[in-house]
């Protein structure tokens, strides 16, 4: 109790902010409506962008609410909207024991993990950019420097991935004739 | 003055706010005048002297009239989308350098937030003003209020693309994302419109899109879709959302000023030997007329085009504003890498 | 700050280049040019045989490029080989089998899915491997869905998806794990942390090393993993199905051994044992369930799943083989994983053909008197199936005969017992299909089918490929 209290003052802002994400979180993935549902993800998708700011992870902060809040769950919402998706489509869930059973079993997991963390003394090398160095160059500035030299290679992958679900999207959603 | 350093962002978020709330009323005002000097006509003069008191008299309507919640309404969503559209334009003003005073020979900027990531975080924050649209539209649960949170929905994000492109030719040109560098470099080397007209037309485009202002206010259309997201809201609610409209035009008007526009840049006060310490301040009035005139501007170009049809603005979006990003994205590269 | 560019160098990614051109150019010709529509087939095949000759001018390159993103040896360039003569089957075998108005779409994502595969092959890094994962499962979901009047197509490509979109998120977590534990995604450095550090029984690596077993697991299909294939593998049109069962199989299991026995190998202690009860349930639920099924495409789906248990124990057998035969264990792999693909390209591709003229799915009774009717036919799948079942002078049986003395070497005496008693018991249900074939009468007369030429070239070439190695092993055992 004493070590989480410890923590809790080290960085009060990153525990409230990652405490309400799991707390939204799990209202995301329970509420009956898909639209409710969208929106507590979008909440989500904010405390964690809050989480990044508190680990001094600016650009990070910036580009998952640019990407994540700001666009991508504006597309999922559209959909759910245009689908109509309102009070009649509620979701209903047709499940005996087999939930219980996951969740206890998901529980499970999420102890053991948290567990594990805990335990683990031994936590790697440390990388190439502590804060202190960050601080001194600047977010951008590392971020870009990185992804420009040495992770090259998977950056301009990632275009050819995006490149395939463009791809993707147009030919499953075209119509049948042309 | 020492001792109120530690204060300054908390008086710089107080003045801010001030502003901020303030030019609501004046815009009102402004809207009506214009449009009437446009359609040639006098518009309101009957509260006050030459009607000045106008918007005193619309506030106080607002507040009066009573406040309905229609029953098939979805209330909680219903009663937040308001209070969301004000919170993004307002929270982006924190980034937004007004002016640099000199304070004992201390320069100090007229800035609340210093992020290294300014204008990412404008766009992020700005980014979310949609989800008022969407989640009113949505919350009203009436087929106009959707079909124009639909079309919200999709034109703030078609228009966010080439809003971002047009942005980043600046950026490069720049190398970096502070505001406050943007405007300095600006300073030195000459207002942003003149280094990048066709980013500078792109952005102040996509700023109208981005603000669902006519020519682009599909989401409203009050010809075709009564009022749009709005039309369940009365009172102070619907007051918020034009609220937030007016705010969301006052931040759109920043941007282009800081990214553009020099900022708080007056051109030839260096040589003209005046004291530092005026010339603070005389650039602090310029940057906020340079403001004024933009909100001018958005108001005599509603006045005076036509709304788009609906594939029309999609068209322009996908098909002609973000080749033309992309292009001018690269030609600057190429023209810094000569 | 200095960015410092590493080094770049194309030449051991020039396959990789081919691919993603040939993409482009099949996509922008369907475009642009509808005259060419018919070839767009061709062209594919074309891409990925080019791609396939300059994997063979780079054999010998041994380097690391890309600040250690992606290295070419002659184990990745072994299971490039195996994924672009998957791909150029498929191209030869689908040329004509597209809707005119998708044929663009269709090549470029098989070529760029196939680009996936190469680049989880022959990564060195948790990240890139994932992203090639990536590549690959959408590219796939969309060659599943992607003829939306089948309404099983897009079952099977929905189930696909939601299952593999789960899937992966087990593989980025484990990833996530590891890279907090080791302070890395490159695979030499996690193994030499490893080797630095005493690991063994970390909790927080112990997840992460379960995660990832998930996360291949799935991709492979092993046993609690492997729901979705046999739905898959039922719903998707036959040439997709046979990419599937092949392709992304050799991917995933050039990274599942990649990771598990040169990066984790210090660590084998702890995931050996839960792999081993996997590679003994995997093997014993394919094949008995395949003994039950009737539908030939289910049967096979099992049949694959039994096989990816074999496979697994190669990937057991290599961290113990590592001081004393350095090459056998990933040898083994290369040459099985080799010799399956052929096979079940041949079996899919002449279901393909049967299935195009019924237009519904075949059980194993239709096939009831095809040995006369269609000898040509006939043979290719005598063939496939008899490799499927290891007979001997087939590739199936010399593949099997080295995972088997990989298995005994490295003193999985028990286990090799399972898999023989299994591999026995797999005779059985491919062994009916040739009984049906050869010695059932048809019930109604059958009809001739239309075999074009790019097909009959494709089927003879894996058909031969099968015998040849079956024969003369040593050819592809020259290669490594």
């Amino acid at each position: 109790m004493e070590t989480v209290m410890s923590y809790f003052m080290l960085n009060p802002a990153f525990y409230i902010f990652a405490g309400l994400a799991v707390i939204l979180a799990i209202f995301m993935i329970t509420m009956p409506n898909p639209v409710y549902s969208a929106i507590f993800l979008v909440l989500t998708f904010f405390c964690i962008s809050v989480i990044y700011i508190t680990l001094e992870a600016e650009f990070i902060a910036a580009i998952q609410v640019l990407v994540y809040t700001g666009a991508i769950m504006v597309l999922f919402l559209f959909v759910i909207m245009l689908l109509n998706l309102g009070r009649d489509a509620d979701l209903v869930e047709h499940s005996g024991p087999m939930k219980y059973i996951s969740i206890i079993v998901a529980f499970a997991i999420l102890i053991q993990i948290g567990l594990a963390a805990k335990v683990t003394v031994n936590i790697g090398e440390k990388g190439m950019f502590p804060i202190e160095k960050i601080r001194e160059i600047g977010n951008t500035e590392a971020i870009a420097g990185l992804l420009f030299s040495d992770y090259l290679y998977p950056f301009e992958i990632a275009s050819i991935l995006l490149l395939l679900g463009m791809i993707g999207a147009i030919i499953i959603s075209k119509k049948r004739s042309e | 003055m020492e001792a109120l350093m530690p204060f300054l962002p908390y008086i710089f978020i107080l003045v801010l706010l001030v502003l901020y709330l303030s030019v609501v009323p004046i815009m009102i005002q402004v809207e009506r005048k214009v449009s009437a000097w446009v359609q040639y006509r006098i518009g309101p003069n009957r509260v006050g002297p030459r009607g000045l008191l106008q918007p005193i008299a619309d506030a106080l309507k607002f507040l009066a009239k009573e406040d309905v919640i229609p029953n098939h309404v979805n209330k909680w969503l219903y009663i937040f989308a308001p209070t969301l559209m004000v919170f993004p334009a307002f929270f982006v003003f924190g980034v937004i350098p007004f002016g640099a005073i000199m304070i004992n020979g201390q320069e100090i900027l007229i800035q609340v937030g210093k992020t290294n990531i300014g204008i990412l975080y404008v766009l992020a924050v700005s980014s979310l003003g949609v989800y008022a649209i969407t989640f009113g539209s949505w919350a009203s649960n009436n087929k106009y209020s959707l079909i124009g949170g639909l079309r919200s929905a999709a034109q703030m994000m078609s228009y966010e693309l080439p809003m971002g492109l047009s942005i980043l030719g600046m950026i490069m040109v720049v190398g970096s994302l502070r505001l406050e560098d943007i405007v300095r470099f600006q300073i030195e080397n000459g207002w942003g419109i003149l280094l990048q007209p066709v980013g500078a037309l792109l952005f102040i485009v996509t700023a109208f899109a981005e603000t669902n202002r006519l020519p682009f206010d599909l989401t409203e259309a009050e010809a075709e879709l009564v009022g749009g997201y709005h039309t369940e809201y009365s009172s102070m609610k619907f007051a918020m959302f034009f609220l937030g409209e007016y705010c969301n035009m006052f931040t759109a008007s920043a941007m282009i000023t800081c990214l553009f526009l020099g900022g708080w840049h007056v051109p030839f006060i260096g040589s003209m030997g005046l004291d530092p310490a005026i010339v603070g301040y005389i650039q602090v009035v310029a940057m906020l007329m340079k403001l004024g005139f933009l909100m001018f501007f958005f108001v005599w170009v509603r006045w005076s085009l036509p709304r788009f049809r609906y594939d029309q603005l999609m068209n322009l979006g996908w098909k002609k504003l973000i080749p033309l990003a992309l292009a001018n994205v690269i030609i600057t590269a190429i023209v810094m890498a000569m | 700050m200095e960015v410092i560019i590493p080094d770049t160098n194309m030449a051991a990614i020039m396959p990789q280049i081919i691919l993603t051109i040939g993409a482009c150019v099949v996509l922008l010709l369907s475009v642009f040019a509808h005259s060419t529509r018919k070839y767009l087939g061709y062209l594919s095949a074309l891409t990925c045989i080019a791609a396939l000759a300059n994997t063979f001018m780079i054999w010998d390159i041994n380097q690391t490029v890309f600040a250690g993103m992606i290295t070419i040896n002659a184990y990745s360039n072994a299971f490039n080989m195996i994924i672009l003569i998957s791909a150029t089957l498929i191209t030869l075998v689908t040329h004509d089998a597209v809707d005119d108005h998708k044929v663009g779409e269709f090549f470029s994502i098989v070529l760029i899915s196939t680009l996936g595969m190469m680049i989880m092959a022959s990564s060195q890094n948790l990240l890139v491997i994932f992203l090639g994962l990536e590549i690959l499962s959408i590219g796939l979901y969309v060659l599943i869905g992607m003829n939306r009047a089948r309404i099983h197509s897009l079952e099977a490509a929905l189930k696909y998806f939601l299952l593999g979109a789960f899937a992966s998120g087990f593989f980025l977590y484990g990833i996530s794990l590891t890279y907090g534990t080791t302070g890395s995604f490159d695979l030499v450095k996690i193994s030499r942390y490893l080797q630095a550090n005493n690991m063994l029984g970390d909790p927080l690596m112990l997840s992460a090393l379960a995660m990832l077993l998930i996360g291949f697991g799935f991709k492979v299909a092993l046993v609690p993993f492997h729901m979705w294939s046999p739905d898959v593998y039922q719903g998707a049109p036959a040439p997709i199905t046979g990419f599937i069962a092949t392709a992304p199989k050799a991917a995933a299991f050039a990274a599942f051994a990649r990771v598990f026995v040169e990066a984790f190998a210090p660590l084998h202690i702890d995931w050996s044992t839960i792999l081993y009860w996997i590679c003994i349930i995997t093997m014993i639920t394919g094949n008995l369930l395949a003994l039950i099924q009737t539908d030939i495409k289910r049967m096979l789906a099992f049949s694959s799943i039994a096989h990816a248990g074999y496979i697994i124990m190669a990937i057991l057998a290599g961290p113990k083989l590592a001081d004393s035969n350095p090459g056998l264990s990933a040898n083994s792999i290369v040459f099985y994983v080799m010799v399956y693909s052929l096979m079940n390209l041949t079996a899919f591709s002449i279901i393909y053909i049967f299935e195009s003229r019924e237009g519904r799915n075949l059980k194993v009774e239709n096939f009831a008197g095809f040995g006369a009717k269609y000898p040509m036919l006939s043979v290719g799948m005598t063939i496939a199936m008899l490799s499927l079942a290891g007979i001997p002078l087939t590739g199936g049986f010399i593949a099997k005969l080295q995972i088997f003395s990989a298995a005994i070497d490295a003193g999985y005496v028990g286990l090799t017992i399972v898999a023989v008693i299994t591999a026995l018991i797999s005779v059985y249900y491919y062994l009916n299909v040739l009984v049906k074939m050869y010695f059932s009468e048809p019930e109604e007369p059958l009809e001739d089918v239309e075999v074009s030429k790019a097909t009959s070239l494709a089927l003879m070439l894996s058909s031969a490929g099968i015998i040849v190695l079956g024969v003369l092993p040593s050819l592809m055992m020259k290669l490594m």
